[in-house]
């Protein structure tokens, strides 16, 4: 079987490439493809220079070559058609167009400037033919290639050569945007781009063969430090230099060459700056654009990665760390040999050399390691390479490093003792050993502390010696520690244990006793809670510190949250508090029976310690207990209504439900605090019920806690109460909104509560539409506008009411309207909410829109009051606009004042803006205001040094 | 969301209140609410940048708490540092050092509240640690994600508190995110997407190199650097820029994953293990600066859960079966709108407490109660951004062990979240 698809797969690799060979069926000439659509052909014509770069020094015929023996790419009617709109509209040449090999003869070759390969493939031409176009080069004729005339002359190398290189594949694809680089922003054939690295969208090839910047003037390369560029699949990334150019020149004898790879997707065809390029190119290889066309190596040699300094710009170090993020193994290879040749440079420069460690700590291998550990002694780039070989995971790289220590001393040794603590490299024990008895401080210390880290028998060893021997006194406990972490993890918990009741001798470090004696709590059963329980009992403020956070942290060993509850009742009453709350905190259930035997403890502390302990870890039946406390002193009433909140279970709700039914009013207002903390959906009942009782304090708490708290099911309910007794129930009606608003579509409610109103209106219909009105939305919006209008003063009021308080701008037009009605008390009940209106939301909106809306109001603004209202809303206004309309009033008597007020509340607000208009406010004020305080200070503010009296 | 009740709980409170004679001797509040002097929590603040004096300016509002040591090794930022102090407590008592190893010596403090560039986080942070004090430390907690655990395991093994800078959990509209997330009311959360630009509109427009000089005189240039790479001096590499340069911070992924990526990891129950997958790709700067501008993380979770990080204006999003829910930095709202008002009952989980994460710091160091964000959850927040800086350097996707915290197969990934410490900065 398996033979059998070995078999049929090699089959089928054979044929692909049989089928490479001699050319699949889609690769074949097309003597007529689609051209391009007449609204594709005058995207292209506007796209085309107006006038050539250079004046042609004499008439230019230029031969498009467009045949394809291999892939026809559909492009090519549209390159074809241009190519002859550019020379048309540009006049720089003249084009013929064609696909016959006839052409390439000396004869007709010589009536032409230059020979443009318009994607041609794979071309199958004659000894004849290829001399004459060689000869035709040779004597000064221009060749121009565009995108697939590199994929061409696979068996005529000159050829290949010529056009700069073969087709090698496309890994980035037409379908991407790719991110182009200007290789020299000023050279002449590169004026289209301005300058500017652009992205484009294309089929971007990679060449090899004859490509080299030693040969060629490479115009455009791919910008490979560009991350859009490396979305590829990078295993298709052949060329290891990364240099993958996209644009070229070069003299061929007395010939120019240009070749462009852009121009496989139809609409590059109608990108303008590419057009230009292929001009200037063509214009080039015609002979009238002047260019130097010097290899890039030669006009502009690349900076050495070596030399490289900082500070100067680093465009290849860019290309480099992309490499490096490549992923790809022979990219990295690759990679790792060029940052080699740095190291290996004795010239190379500080910033080369680390920026080489740098990406060796990426991308190094074993191969990097001699190089890297030679520098292990040099002060500073001893830590770049140490960097790299910590990170290599070969194991040469951690031979080098023990290799290191016998010739290395002071800082750079106890830099390489860290990193083989890092690396764990259970080799270096024996060596570290002695050097934990190194005279130098810095290197003892990182010995003993990388002795911690590796942590095996051997290294443990090591400790225990320095620890007999007296050495190190200062450092070994701390690795010790460590240590003994490690033993516990290898499942010697007996081993460990000895080395932690030692370290929490007297005679070691507060640090190092508290972390034994945490170590220490960390195993189930007695002991550790005995231990726990002396350190929490003693004098010594450490070790209660430790054993406090050793509890707390210690959730999930029932064995010794148990033995820890046990001993609860045995410390003194500042320590059960403690313990009360680390054994809440710490969460094991078992606790709780110490702790409700702690609520009768005489120390009100501890009882309050206890009901919050209660509370974390109690269910249900711990409820009447704690709901007991609701009753004592305001401390523990407190800590007891926390507690019952913090009460977990199913049935505490329904618990709590059942003690609030029985509840003495004061405890019952604490219930409803706690059910409504709770969300207690399962006592909505008692709440309900609790809206009735006596008290008003139980009845407002249990409507407070109804409206946080319950579902729509019980709205019908309140709405029967309400009709039944519509005065009386502002907290019912605050509910009712807050369930309804909370739900998905609050519509829906504000049509069942206007669906209730009776047709002939009684008491009830006020409070329902006030109702309707509260909740809000377009079917309230529309019942209130229609009562406003409507005949009934009762509703009229109400409705004008709820639209003052709407929750935008929108009832302003109906209240306006309303307020030049001839009844006077609509009248002013509109213009007073218009004004509401105006006034509440004045921040929601900007200075100029209030102020339209003020001076709406302002003809209709009659009465004293009003005017006053009026004026207030404007004095408030930030904006110097206002005082158009607040300064006539300051003539009118009944409110000079007000105005004085506003007009001079205006000037405080817009200190420092328009100073002219407010220094003439000020005096107007002065002049017209009938307020003498007013009038003082504003002449007090217009001429702040001088005290009034002397005015 | 109202709370009528402080979810603090009450050992928390107890703690500040009480000021337990076990813990502190003798520490009685006084009737004027102040605590006296000797009863306070002793506080060191090392590293005065804009996060260092935010958090000096918390730990001064706490009555509790005294800070009488304050550590940079920029002189100016030192004395401007210390005018403050000396402003609140109106004199010159508080101690200034260049030296962290100086300040940790002194013997009187009990805690140390960190912002140092992230190449400092996890070496002053153990020093402090070892040094037996409780540590407020900024996030991300560590420069890289070994160091992230040896805080973790030094927390552990010394018995420490130690808080985690991610401040957000301490606001209430996180909480509420969280608590709807946590409870189910979005329905099973297959996706959540987290863009996370930190709003530096001048990242792009900054020179490529810049060349080098002598540090000012007021600077101690070499143990700002301290255990990073030696490099010289280029003045647009420390304050404020620190993060662009890869030897010092992670650029605006590792800025604020420690926010971001610990909500997110907190909502779903996620914030103590880590993803199994993770890929990403970026687009690196180079030269001056070479943290990554641009960049995507993938992260997949055991459960199948994905989780995107990417730049962009601040926003967490979960995708729900019932719904969606959205998070910027002040403020949680949903589609359908609705979802937000759901109240949480009390069977729930209720992640809510205190509202001021210092505070929550110094209960805990009174109390020894876990703060709002243990180290454990700080570095398994950072986590997410290191795996992902780790995966966009070597190109590769990385399969995690986010139980023994190891790459699966790619040593040289794994080698990758360690860093080795310039000497004599060691631990």
């Amino acid at each position: 079987m398996i033979n059998g698809l070995i078999h049929l797969a090699r089959t089928l690799a054979s044929l692909l490439m049989l089928a490479a060979v001699a050319a699949p069926a889609w690769a074949a000439h097309n003597p007529n493809p689609t051209p391009p659509t007449a609204e594709e052909t005058s995207l292209i014509q506007a796209a085309l220079p107006e006038r050539p770069t250079v004046a042609p020094q004499e008439p230019r015929r230029l031969l498009v070559f467009w045949r394809s023996e291999g892939f026809f790419h559909s492009v090519i009617p549209y390159a074809n058609e241009a190519l002859r709109r550019m020379g048309e509209k540009s006049g720089a040449f003249t084009t013929e167009i064609t696909d016959s090999y006839d052409v390439f003869t000396p004869e007709r070759l010589a009536g032409f400037d230059a020979i443009l390969f318009n994607n041609s493939t794979r071309l199958v031409m004659d000894d004849t033919a290829r001399q004459a176009v060689l000869d035709y080069v040779r004597g000064g004729g221009g060749i121009v290639g565009l995108h697939a005339a590199t994929d061409c002359f696979y068996d005529w190398p000159e050829m290949a050569d010529l056009m700069g290189g073969m087709f090698d594949g496309h890994p980035w694809t037409a379908k991407g945007t790719w991110a182009v680089k200007i290789d020299e922003p000023d050279h002449p054939l590169n004026a289209a781009f301005e300058g500017k690295n652009f992205a484009i969208s294309d089929e971007i090839y990679q060449v090899k063969g004859a490509y080299s910047r030693d040969r060629l003037r490479v115009l455009l390369s791919l910008d490979m430090s560009d991350a859009r560029n490396w979305e590829v699949d990078r295993s298709r990334i052949n060329r290891e230099d990364l240099d993958i150019g996209i644009s070229w020149i070069q003299l061929y004898g007395k010939g120019r060459v240009f070749y462009c790879s852009l121009g496989h997707n139809h609409d590059v065809m109608w990108n303008p700056a590419v057009m230009r390029h292929y001009l200037d190119g063509i214009q080039w290889a015609l002979g009238d654009l002047e260019a130097d066309a010097v290899p890039s190596a030669q006009a502009a040699p690349a900076p050495s990665l070596s030399r490289w300094d900082f500070g100067a710009e680093p465009a290849e170090l860019a290309v480099l760390e992309a490499q490096a993020r490549a992923g790809d193994q022979r990219l990295a290879a690759a990679l790792e040999q060029r940052l080699l040749g740095v190291l290996a440079d004795d010239g190379a420069t500080f910033a080369a050399a680390q920026f080489a460690c740098r990406l060796l700590r990426q991308v190094g291998t074993a191969q990097s390691v001699p190089a890297l550990a030679e520098l292990l002694a040099e002060e500073r780039l001893g830590h770049m390479a140490r960097l790299a070989l910590q990170a290599i995971p070969d194991a040469a790289a951690g031979e080098a490093l023990v290799d290191a220590l016998a010739r290395l001393e002071g800082a750079p040794l106890a830099g390489v003792i860290s990193s083989l603590g890092m690396r764990r490299e259970a080799a270096a024990v024996d060596p570290l050993a002695e050097l934990a008895r190194s005279p130098e401080p810095l290197v003892a210390r990182a010995a003993v502390e990388a002795l911690g880290r590796i942590g095996n028998d051997q290294a443990l060893w090591a400790l225990t010696m320095l620890a007999s021997q007296g050495s190190a006194p200062e450092l070994w406990p701390d690795a010790m520690l460590a240590c003994a972490e490690q033993l516990t993890q290898r499942g010697d918990h007996e081993g460990a244990g000895m080395i932690y009741r030692r370290l929490m001798g007297a005679e070691y470090p507060d640090v190092i006793r508290q972390g034994a004696l945490a170590a220490l709590a960390r195993s189930e059963g007695a002991e550790p809670a005995s231990i726990l329980l002396a350190a929490l009992s003693g004098g010594d403020p450490a070790m209660n510190q430790a054993a406090l956070t050793a509890i707390v942290a210690g959730a999930g060993r029932p064995r010794t949250t148990r033995a820890l509850a046990d001993g609860l009742g045995l410390l003194a009453p500042e320590a059960q508090v403690l313990l009360l709350g680390a054994l809440a905190e710490r969460g094991d259930a078992i606790a709780l029976f110490a702790a409700i035997e702690a609520l009768a403890h005489p120390e009100p502390s501890v009882r309050i310690a206890a009901l919050e302990a209660v509370g974390r870890l109690g269910g249900a039946p711990q409820a009447p207990l704690l709901a007991a406390a609701l009753a004592a002193e305001p401390d523990e009433a407190k800590a007891a209504a926390e507690a019952l909140a913090l009460l977990r279970g199913q049935d505490v709700d329904r618990e709590l439900a059942r003690l609030l039914e029985r509840a003495e009013p004061k405890p019952a207002v604490a219930l409803l605090r706690v059910l409504e903390e709770r969300h207690a959906i399962d006592a909505t009942g008692a709440m309900l019920t609790a809206t009735t009782h006596p008290s008003r304090e139980v009845g407002t708490a249990a409507w407070r806690a109804l409206g946080a708290v319950a579902t729509p099911n019980v709205l019908p309910v309140l709405l029967e109460r309400l009709q039944a007794a519509p005065d009386e129930l502002p907290p019912l009606e605050r509910a009712y909104v807050q369930i309804a608003r909370r739900q998905p579509d609050p519509s829906v409610h504000v049509q069942r509560v206007l669906a209730a109103m009776p047709a002939k209106p009684d008491a009830s219909s006020v409070a329902l539409l006030r109702l309707g009105g509260a909740i809000g939305g377009p079917a309230a919006f529309e019942a209130l506008n229609k009562a406003a209008r409507g005949n009934e003063p009762a509703l009229r009021e109400v409705a004008i009411a709820s639209l003052a308080e709407w929750a935008d701008d929108s009832p302003s037009d109906a209240l306006l309207a309303l307020a030049s009605v001839d009844d006077e008390a609509c009248r002013a009940a509109a213009l007073q909410g218009y004004l509401r209106l105006t006034a509440s939301r004045a921040a929601d909106r900007p200075a100029t829109a209030t102020l339209v809306m003020l001076d709406r109001a302002r003809p209709l603004s009659i009465q004293p009051a009003e005017k006053r209202q009026l004026l207030g809303t404007l004095g408030q206004v930030k904006s110097v606009k206002a005082l158009d309309q607040i300064l006539p009033f300051l003539a009118d008597r009944e409110v000079s004042a007000e105005a004085g007020a506003a007009a001079f509340s205006i000037c405080t607000k817009m200190d420092g803006e328009s100073t002219d208009t407010l220094k003439l406010t000020l005096e107007r004020i002065m002049t017209e205001c009938t307020d003498a305080d007013i009038v003082k200070r504003a002449r007090e503010r217009l001429n702040p040094t001088q005290p009034a009296e002397a005015i | 969301m109202s709370r009528n009740m402080d979810r603090r709980s009450f050992m928390r409170k107890a703690a500040a209140a009480l000021a337990s004679p076990l813990l502190l001797p003798a520490a009685v509040r006084g009737a004027d609410g102040h605590v006296a002097p000797s009863n306070r929590i002793v506080v060191g603040v090392a590293g005065m940048g804009v996060m260092g004096t935010g958090n000096l300016r918390r730990a001064l509002v706490q009555q509790d708490v005294q800070v009488v040591a304050l550590c940079d090794v920029d002189a100016e930022h030192l004395a401007r540092a210390r005018r403050i102090v000396d402003q609140r407590y109106g004199n010159h008592d508080c101690a200034g050092y260049a030296d962290l190893y100086e300040m940790l010596g002194r013997g009187d403090l009990d805690a140390v509240v960190l912002a140092m560039p992230d190449h400092w986080h996890a070496l002053a942070a153990i020093a402090a640690l070892r040094a037996g004090l409780d540590v407020y430390g900024e996030k991300p907690i560590a420069h890289g994600l070994r160091e992230g655990r040896a805080i973790c395991n030094a927390v552990t093994r010394y018995g420490r508190v130690f808080q985690t800078g991610s401040q957000m959990r301490s606001f209430p509209f996180v909480q509420q995110g969280v608590e709807l997330v946590r409870n189910g009311r979005l329905g099973h959360v297959r996706h959540v997407e987290i863009a996370m630009n930190g709003g530096e509109p001048e990242y792009r427009s900054e020179p490529r190199e810049q060349l080098t000089s002598a540090p000012p005189a007021q600077l101690d240039y070499d143990r700002w650097l301290g255990p990073a790479p030696w490099s010289p001096y280029r003045a647009a590499r420390l304050h404020r820029r620190w993060r662009r340069v890869l030897d010092y911070g992670g650029g605006l992924l590792m800025d604020f994953i420690g926010h971001y990526g610990d909500i997110a990891g907190w909502s779903l129950g996620l914030d103590r293990t880590g993803p199994v997958e993770v890929s990403g790709r970026g687009q690196f700067l180079s030269g001056l600066y070479d943290a990554p501008l641009n960049y995507q993380v993938d992260l997949r979770y055991a459960s199948g859960l994905t989780m995107r990080l990417t730049d962009g204006p601040a926003l967490i999003r979960w995708d729900g079966e019932r719904g969606t829910l959205f998070m910027d930095r002040t403020r949680v709202w949903s589609d359908p709108a609705w979802i937000v008002n759901e109240p949480i009952g009390a069977n729930e989980v209720r992640v809510g407490r205190g509202r001021d994460h210092m505070r929550d710091f110094i209960d805990s160091v009174r109390s020894r109660a876990q703060p709002a964000a243990p180290a454990e959850v700080g570095h398994r927040a950072a986590s997410l951004g290191q795996l992902g800086m780790t995966a966009m350097l070597t190109g590769r996707k990385l399969r995690w062990d986010p139980v023994r915290e190891e790459v699966i197969g790619d040593p040289g990934a794994n080698a990758m979240l360690g860093h080795a410490w310039r000497t004599p900065w060691l631990a």
